[in-house]
Formats: C-alpha cells, structure tokens, sequence
C-alpha cells in the first residue's frame, strides 16, 4: 500500500516498521507463526462463547461486573505505565526526534503520529486477545460485543494522554536524564502493586487482612459501584455495553487529541532542550582514589562503577526484586511469629530470585563490554578477566541476599545455613550461564537480553529451579537433600561450560 | 632514531581474506625502532586490517608479526605488553572518568598503582585534560574523548604505539597537541606507526612513509626515496601517493587540454 510521504499513516508506518525491525528475523518468523496460532485459537474460542451467550438473559450481574472492574483497572494501570515509560523513550531517548522535527513535516503530525504509536503500542495485546472472539461472538448474533475492542482501544488512548501527562510532570521536577529512570521505576512499581495487593492477604498480619476484607465487602456494596452508575461503565462496556462504550472511547479520543494539541510542541521544546543534557559534564564521586593494582582488581573495579552509573539498567534488573517483598513481609511474619512452617518455600523463591538476579547482571558485566576491543588488545588473561566479571556481578547479588538469609539464620539456624548455600549456589550457576551463554549486547538492550538464546532461556530457568528445589528440600527435610539436588544442580551447570572466549592471540 | 636497534616490527608475508576479499595479500612490512611511520592508502587498502592484526585483535590467515623481537604468535601476551592500539573510535567507558578510564587500563597492562596514578596525572596535565579528570567521559566532545583514549594508551608507556586515523574529528589546537604528544614519544625512543588521510601530516610527522593498495605494500621510504621512485617529477607525497597508487587528478584532462 502506497502512503503519502508525510502522512500521519505513513508516519505511523514508520514506527511500526521500526518496531517489527526490532525483533531479530528468527523471532520475527516465530512471532508471527505464533500469533497466527492464537489468533485462529482466539477466534474458535468465540464459538463456545457465542452459544453460551444464546443461552444467557438479562443484565451482567454486580459481582461479574465487579471482577470485570478490577481486571480493567488492573489493564489499564499497566497500559498507563507502559506509556508513562514508553513516552519518555520516545521522546527523550530515540534520536531521530531531530530528524523529524527539521524535515519539512509540521511538528503536530510528527507528534501526533508518535503519540498515536504510543496509544497503539499500549493497546495492541488486549485488542489482539480482545477482537477474535469478539468478532465470533458477534458473527452469532450478538454484535453488541464489539464494543470489547472498542473499550481497549479507547482505554489506550486515555492511557497513552494520562502517560503523557506524567511523563511531563517527570520532565518539569526531575529533568530529562532522571525522567527515563524515573518513568521506568514507577511503570514498575505500577505494574508491581497489583501482585503486591494481591498477595496482601499472604503478608498482612491476620487482624489486618480481615479489616481489609471487610472494607472490600462494604466497597462491593456501595452505591457508587452499583450497576449503571459511571465507575461501572467501563465494565459494562467490556461486557456488551455498546452505548458506554462508544462514550468512553469518545471521551478518551477526545482527551488524547487535547492532551498532543496542549503537550505536544512542550514536548518537542523538552526533548530538544534535553537532546544536550547528557553531555552535561557531571563529575563523579571517589574518582580520584587510588588506582587498582592488577586487572583482576581494576575490573571488578570497573564494572561495579558501571553498574552504580546506569540507574536506568540497575533500576530495571533490581525491580524485579519488588515481587520479593511479599515474601520477604511473609518471612518476617513467620520469623515474628516464631513459625517455620512456610520457611520452605520462601526459602526457594529467594533462592530463584537469587538465580535469576546474578544471571542478569552476569550478563551485563560479560556480554554488554563496550571495549572489547581494549580487552583484547591488552596482555591480561580472558579468563582472568571473565572472573573478575563474574565477581562483580556477583558482589550486589550478594549484599542483597545476605539480609534475608542473614535473617533466617538469626530464627532458625540450619534453615538460614540452607538458604544460605542455595542462594550461592543459584547464584553462581546463573552467573556462569549467564557468562558461558550469553550473547553479546547493549545494556540498553537488557530487556531483549533473552531474544534469539532459547538455550541461555531453558538452562537459566531449568538450573535456576533445581536450585529452588534444593533450597526447599535442604529447608524442610535437612541439609542431605540439599547436597543432593546441589550435586545436580552443579552437574547441569558444568555440562555448558564453555572455555574462556579465545582471542586472535 | 636507532638503526642498529632490533626492529619494532617485522611482518612478514601477512594474508587476510574476508570471504572473498583478500585484505591483506603477503604483506611485507619492517619498522625500525624509535621511528615515526605513516602507513598510508586509499581506502579498503588493508591499513585497519593489517594494524589490527599487528594489535592482536585479528589472527591473520597465514604469515608472522614479530613485535620487538616477540613472535605475536607464540607469546602474546609478551608481545602486547610493549603494544598499545588507539583506533580511530576511542575506546572508552562512557560512565566511567577520564582518570578512572587510566586506572582501568593501567590494571590491564599491569602497572603499579602509584606509579599509575603518576603517569596518569602527568599525562592529562600534557594533554589539557587534569581539569577533567573526574568528568565522565560521555561529557567529552571529540576531541577530548580522542585525547583521553590517548593519554589511557600511553598509561603503561608502550614501546611501539599504533594510531590509526588519530587526527579525526580533532580541532587544530587538539591536533597539535596529539601531534606533539607522538613526536616527543618518538625523541623518547618509542615507535609511533599510524594512518592518516590527511598527507601533509604524514609528510611533516613521518620518518619513513608506507603505501599500501590491495593488501600490498607499493612503496616505502622517506618521503625523498619516495619521489624517487614515484619519479616523473612528483614533487609532494600527494603526486607521488596518487602516482603510486594510480588514482587520476580529475583535472588532469582539463589541464592537458
């Protein structure tokens, strides 16, 4: 299809292009194979739906209506952080900014355009789970169910203005360099809180997680959630509500088009204003200490400085940290409570956490080296220094873990000595897969650190597990188990081991 | 300049072919120790790839690169101990300081830490760049970043210090600077090869000057031993690189006629 050059479409075309080239050509093919899969499955899935509906009269009921509330406020906070993080990037991080703002295109297309892949972006998996079995069900006669895609849509564009917004508000306190970080942690955070709340009865102490259920009992009977009142709209819109929907996708269209006419030029003025502000001189703390004597200790130096100065890549690999902290309440709970009886699991999830961290960050350390070539170049040993990598990437893992496991030892001291060991061991393994494994990346490319090493994915995870296991079983059952699933864990992790990276010389 | 000296490098009959393309074809090459040597060519001649093997960084197909009488092949890490490689994109850490980058290398190359610290001082003093020393380097403009990746290169005192495009992107007063730097290296006794587009510094740095065209090497020499050869009355490197390398003057038609 031919597009006018300059066209808002075309435009939009060249950021989906830009986004489809983003994904290596391997799990392009794989993507689009799969998604073809899902979207024939989806669209069956309508079928049972569809002759169910025949069979349904009347009104959605409040509890439906109430569930479908929670889900929808659950989709649309990860729609607005999505976009709060994405609106940062793509203004304040993507270079081309430039480029489109001095073409002669006028500025409001090129934002608008920007702010429209944004609202896409934020939409497009609900809308493609959302639309095939929409589409059946109203093949069956029921067309009033498409206005399920017409909701989403219109909640990604109330998402996208509503991230815009913040992103803004983060531009105007913390200024260019600190907003991608900050956009990044809250998107997180957002994301993070549901899991939080919804464990919440798992870590609250007993009294308080029944004062939480009755203040949930009495919300579920207020009028202001009672159907037909607005805060219900959206839910009866999911649920065939075609009026409420048409409204809400209306209003949102309404306020997003207000939000790139009003925001829009601010933005092009901030990401120009930023575009320099990296290049600011901003010294660092400790940087004239004293020198490392030797390689091994000059970089371990090096990469623990690296890691302290990309809060954006730290900020990323340590949130997943956040799904920790219901365990970590629960543990202090039991610890509080002087009970052990749910030590076991708790003690393999850190352990898994402890896996999963020390392989991102081994990755980093190894596969993210921006000198390779001064490496190479250099007399030092390669395994030498891949030691030393692996030692830096391992020095945060540990500090963190020391509290938990630090904890447990102070309660219960064979279950701490357990946990203890599991959690080096996980994160040894992980680190020496992550640095055996591991392709050669951007730490700007840490999230797609994954993408194209399905072995790297299976190994970490399957290794990361029997470490989890190990734990548990060391845990409830004593140390001989541990040592067990310990020799098989390691017996897995030696068998990829990979020689040092055999330079020219 | 020491004539008696053991060579500073001696390639010999070097091969690199990229799929089809031969890079480097039996490459001949000696440079005498305490010299300034311009290794000069169009491009996709094979400089980069013929100085990123002598560097170590590329294994060659077949032929030798001794280094100071080190054979890079058999002991490596001998060899590069006395190395250091500058390419024309500076390699450093964008987060880390111009001074935590000279720590860095310094530890590579094992040097003692005070020692280190000295050298490193001394270094940015020479180069402008102390007043910066605790600046992260992605706040450099290029020619700052191009002189740090200098001042981290002569950290452990190389005896043979290959540049490779060192002038790019440089102002004139940082250019000056760079150039001063290598020469006072050169009175020091170390060996300073590098590759450079812009004739007129090959012309004025250079002891001896290389040319090179498909892999091989077509001349070399002093820039007088060079016009001898090129003959037919070339009187600058730009006539004799031209004539040597067979590329036209686009005015030379316009002139004749």
């Amino acid at each position: 299809m031919t597009l006018k050059p300059g066209s808002t479409a075309w435009l939009l075309r060249h950021e989906a292009r830009l986004k489809y080239r983003g994904m290596s050509g391997t799990s392009r093919a794989w993507t689009l194979g799969l998604l073809g899969l899902l979207f024939m499955g989806l669209l069956a899935a309508g079928v049972p739906m569809g002759m169910l509906l025949n069979h349904v009269e009347g009104q959605p009921t409040r509890a439906l209506l109430l569930w479908s509330s929670a889900g929808l406020l659950l989709l649309f906070t990860l729609m607005v952080s999505q976009t709060l993080f994405s609106s940062a990037m793509a203004f304040y991080a993507r270079r081309d900014l430039d480029l489109l703002l001095s073409s002669p295109i006028p500025a409001s297309r090129v934002l608008a355009a920007r702010c429209l892949a944004l609202a896409a972006n934020a939409s497009l998996i609900p809308l493609f789970l959302v639309t095939p079995p929409a589409l059946t069900v109203a093949a069956l006669g029921h067309p009033e169910w498409l206005s399920a895609p017409v909701l989403i849509g219109g909640l990604g564009l109330l998402a996208a203005a509503v991230g815009l917004w913040l992103a803004m508000g983060l531009f105007a306190t913390l200024g260019p360099q600190r907003t991608r970080t900050a956009s990044q942690v809250l998107s997180a955070i957002a994301g993070a809180a549901f899991f939080l709340a919804s464990q919440a009865r798992n870590w609250l102490p007993s009294e308080q997680a029944a004062a939480v259920k009755a203040r949930l009992n009495a919300l579920e009977a207020s009028p202001a959630l009672a159907p037909g009142s607005p805060l219900i709209w959206p839910a009866e819109a999911l649920l065939g509500g075609i009026g409420s929907a048409l409204l809400i996708a209306t209003a949102s269209a309404v306020l997003f088009a207000l939000t790139v006419t009003v925001l829009g030029r601010r933005f092009a003025a901030n990401a120009a204003a930023g575009a320099g502000r990296d290049a600011i001189a901003r010294p660092a703390r400790g940087g004239a200490a004293a020198f490392s004597n030797g390689a091994f200790r000059a970089t371990v130096r090096k990469e623990l400085r690296l890691l302290q100065r990309d809060p954006a890549l730290m900020s990323q690999v340590l949130l997943r940290l956040l799904y920790l902290v219901p365990l970590l309440l629960l543990l202090l709970r039991e610890g509080g409570e002087g009970q052990g009886g749910a030590l076991a699991p708790l003690a393999a999830a850190i352990t898994f956490m402890t896996g999963m961290l020390a392989g991102s960050l081994a990755w980093v350390t190894t596969a993210t080296e921006e000198a390779p070539d001064l490496l190479v170049s250099s007399p030092s040993r390669p395994g030498l220094l891949r030691r030393a990598k692996l030692t830096a990437a391992l020095v945060p893992v540990a500090l963190i873990v020391a509290l938990p496991v630090g904890f447990v030892i102070s309660r219960f001291p064979q279950a701490g000595l357990a946990l203890g060991l599991s959690c080096a061991g996980a994160g040894l393994s992980a680190g020496l897969i992550a640095v055996w494994l591991g392709k050669p990346g951007r730490r700007a490319e840490f999230n797609k650190r994954r993408h194209g090493s399905w072995l790297l994915n299976v190994v970490q995870t399957v290794v990361d597990g029997l470490w989890a296991g190990a734990a548990y079983l060391g845990v409830a059952f004593g140390l001989g188990w541990l040592f067990l699933v310990a020799a098989i864990a390691a017996a897995v992790t030696a068998v990829f081991r990979r020689p040092a990276p055999v330079y020219a010389y | 300049m020491t004539s008696e000296a053991a060579p500073a490098l001696v390639i010999s009959g070097l091969r690199k072919q990229f799929g089809t393309k031969q890079a480097v074809n039996d490459l001949d090459l000696t440079v005498r120790a305490g010299e300034l040597y311009a290794l000069l060519g169009p491009n996709g001649a094979g400089k980069t790839t013929s100085l990123r093997m002598v560097a170590g960084l590329l294994k060659p197909d077949a032929g030798t690169i001794s280094i100071f009488g080190a054979d890079l092949g058999r002991e490596p890490a001998r060899a590069k101990q006395v190395v250091s490689w500058v390419p024309d994109e500076p390699m450093l850490y964008d987060k880390l300081t111009a001074l935590e980058q000279l720590d860095f290398v310094a530890g590579l190359w094992g040097v003692e830490s005070k020692q280190a610290r000295a050298r490193a001082e001394q270094l940015l003093r020479w180069l402008d760049l102390w007043d910066n020393r605790n600046q992260r380097c992605e706040s450099f403009s290029r020619g700052m970043k191009q002189k740090a990746a200098l001042a981290a290169a002569l950290i452990h005192e190389p005896q043979l210090l290959i540049l490779d495009e060192p002038l790019t992107g440089l102002d004139a007063a940082a250019a000056r600077q760079v150039k001063d730097l290598l020469q006072a290296r050169v009175r020091d006794g170390a060996t300073v090869i590098l590759t450079t587009h812009i004739l007129e510094v090959a012309e004025r740095l250079a002891d001896r000057i290389g040319i090179i065209q498909g892999g091989r090497l077509l001349a070399q020499g002093t820039l007088d031993e060079l016009q001898d050869t090129a003959g037919g009355g070339r009187t600058t490197l730009e006539d004799v690189f031209l004539g040597l390398t067979g590329v036209p003057s686009p005015l030379a038609g316009v002139e004749a006629a």
